[in-house]
């Protein structure tokens, strides 16, 4: 079954295509990453897929039904991973959980202690329990990736979507979070639609690529094939 | 050489501020001509007279007061006030009518809303914490709705995708990410209160003003003379202790 379908999405804005009747599937459990140079309408097509910005026409399907906010079965990691500064690493991380509380506990920080446990399990997970009680500001570029997947994590997504999730790490950094990621998804059985310029990264953890030039997937092609001429071609267009 | 359209701007300007120096008859120079008087009401000034030190203190500590609690209340309803009317966080319709509230609050100054409020309330300091009061709310919440609307874009997008309602957003995303600049905006407020609490007593609004005013208007300047060193020093030390406050507040 697709965990996320996206049938024929144009979106048009001061008439200008972003996303030019765009169609694709992303099987349940898959890692999928699109790659394209700058400007093709990677971040926009995660915007459109996350409901954040609504097409000019064409629709979406999660798992077969048409999608609906209250759905709340996806996360989001946007590009600069959304994180409050001023805030805790914990208070960031239960912001994931938001939704699942009674508004009064969410507003006045009284969380139950299941959600609590579940925050210091996946902080435990990700190698940050140590940074809870440390502003967000002050921690490394791989210390705030963690920070934003602890935080989506505890929505229990079923798909999540993100955005040049490691693009301020060195390759090994970037590997040492992926790694933990990875870990996690697999045993929670998350489906993962990416968008990513390395292509090592993409290799390394991604079943498909799919290539985005303006607006539109030229190619989907299984992440081994990948060669050192495909991002040459990717960067040459 | 054919002078830029910046040189044509700047000569505009110019000839703008002459022609209204023209037209109001304004005379730099008068100051210097008519030395007789400058020279006069400085001697005078300069012959501090400090019987009048009792009712310096407690008039400082009077205009002191007012600044702290007028500053104080118009900056607790700016947040909320600011809250309402950023366009980010709003409704367009609900943002509109508080942009339209905060503008009017901020373009009277606070001396006319201690002129109107000695009408309704009477004289005395209640005028004048209103007034300081109402006057903050504005100016605090235009600069305040303006750093809620520049803040990172991505953490509001994060939380949409949570399905964080808008109170959610602004308790976790927008007041945190604006506390560190509300403490130096505070201060900030709290010296300028200072000096503008200062003048509210010309119209009976209490505070140090009231006597520098009737001094002044009897011609005792040297008893009007204590009262504007003391507004003086107070508004310098504020002045220095707000800055070295602020500077604390970035570095933590």
């Amino acid at each position: 079954m697709d965990a996320i379908s996206l049938n024929s999405i144009r979106l048009t804005i001061n008439e200008k295509k972003i996303l030019d009747n765009l169609t694709m599937s992303i099987p349940q459990g898959s890692a999928v990453t699109i790659m394209g140079p700058n400007g093709a309408g990677k971040t926009t097509l995660l915007r459109v897929a996350s409901g954040l910005v609504r097409p000019t026409s064409g629709e979406i399907y999660l798992f077969g039904k048409k999608f609906d906010k209250n759905q709340r079965l996806l996360g989001y990691i946007p590009q600069n991973l959304g994180l409050v500064g001023e805030l805790d690493v914990f208070t960031n991380v239960m912001i994931g959980a938001l939704r699942r509380m009674p508004r009064w506990r969410a507003i006045s920080g009284t969380y139950t202690k299941d959600t609590v446990s579940e925050a210091y399990s996946l902080m435990y997970d990700l190698k940050i329990s140590h940074l809870k009680d440390t502003k967000v500001k002050k921690l490394s570029g791989g210390e705030k990736q963690r920070v934003a997947i602890a935080r989506t994590l505890i929505q229990k997504p079923s798909i999540i979507l993100a955005d040049e999730m490691t693009a301020s790490l060195d390759f090994k950094a970037a590997v040492t979070v992926m790694d933990i990621f990875t870990e996690i998804k697999e045993k929670m059985g998350i489906t993962l639609l990416m968008t990513h310029h390395n292509p090592e990264i993409a290799k390394m953890y991604s079943d498909n690529v799919l290539i985005l030039i303006n607006g539109k997937i030229e190619k989907n092609i299984p992440s081994k094939e990948i060669t050192k001429e495909t991002a040459e071609y990717l960067y040459e267009t | 050489m054919k002078p830029s359209r910046f040189q044509y701007t700047w000569i505009a300007i110019v000839l703008i501020i002459i022609g209204s120096s023209v037209h109001l008859g304004f005379n730099p120079l008068s100051i210097i001509k008519d030395t007789g008087n400058s020279v006069v009401i400085v001697e005078e000034l300069l012959e501090f007279d400090f019987s009048v030190g009792e009712k310096v203190l407690w008039s400082l500590i009077e205009t002191l007061e007012m600044a702290l609690i007028g500053s104080s209340i118009g900056f607790a309803f700016s947040i909320p006030a600011a809250l309402l009317a950023a366009r980010n966080i709003s409704p367009s319709y609900v943002s509109a009518a508080f942009r339209g509230l905060l503008g009017i609050l901020w373009s009277i100054p606070p001396l006319l809303w201690a002129i109107l409020l000695v009408v309704i309330v009477g004289l005395g300091p209640t005028a004048g914490i209103l007034a300081i009061s109402l006057y903050i709310m504005g100016l605090s919440g235009k600069y305040l709705y303006e750093i809620y609307e520049s803040q990172n874009v991505s953490a509001y997008d994060a939380m949409h995708v949570i399905g964080a309602t808008r109170m959610q957003i602004a308790r976790f995303v927008t007041i945190p990410e604006a506390l560190p600049h509300m403490g130096n905006q505070y201060l900030f407020l709290l010296s300028y209160s200072v000096r503008e609490s200062s003048i509210l007593g010309l119209v009976g609004a209490g505070g140090i003003g009231f006597y520098i005013i009737h001094h002044l208007e009897s011609l005792n300047y040297g008893k009007a003379a204590p009262f504007i060193l003391a507004i003086l020093a107070v508004t310098l030390a504020m002045d220095y202790a707000s800055t070295k406050l602020r500077k604390k507040l970035v570095h933590n």
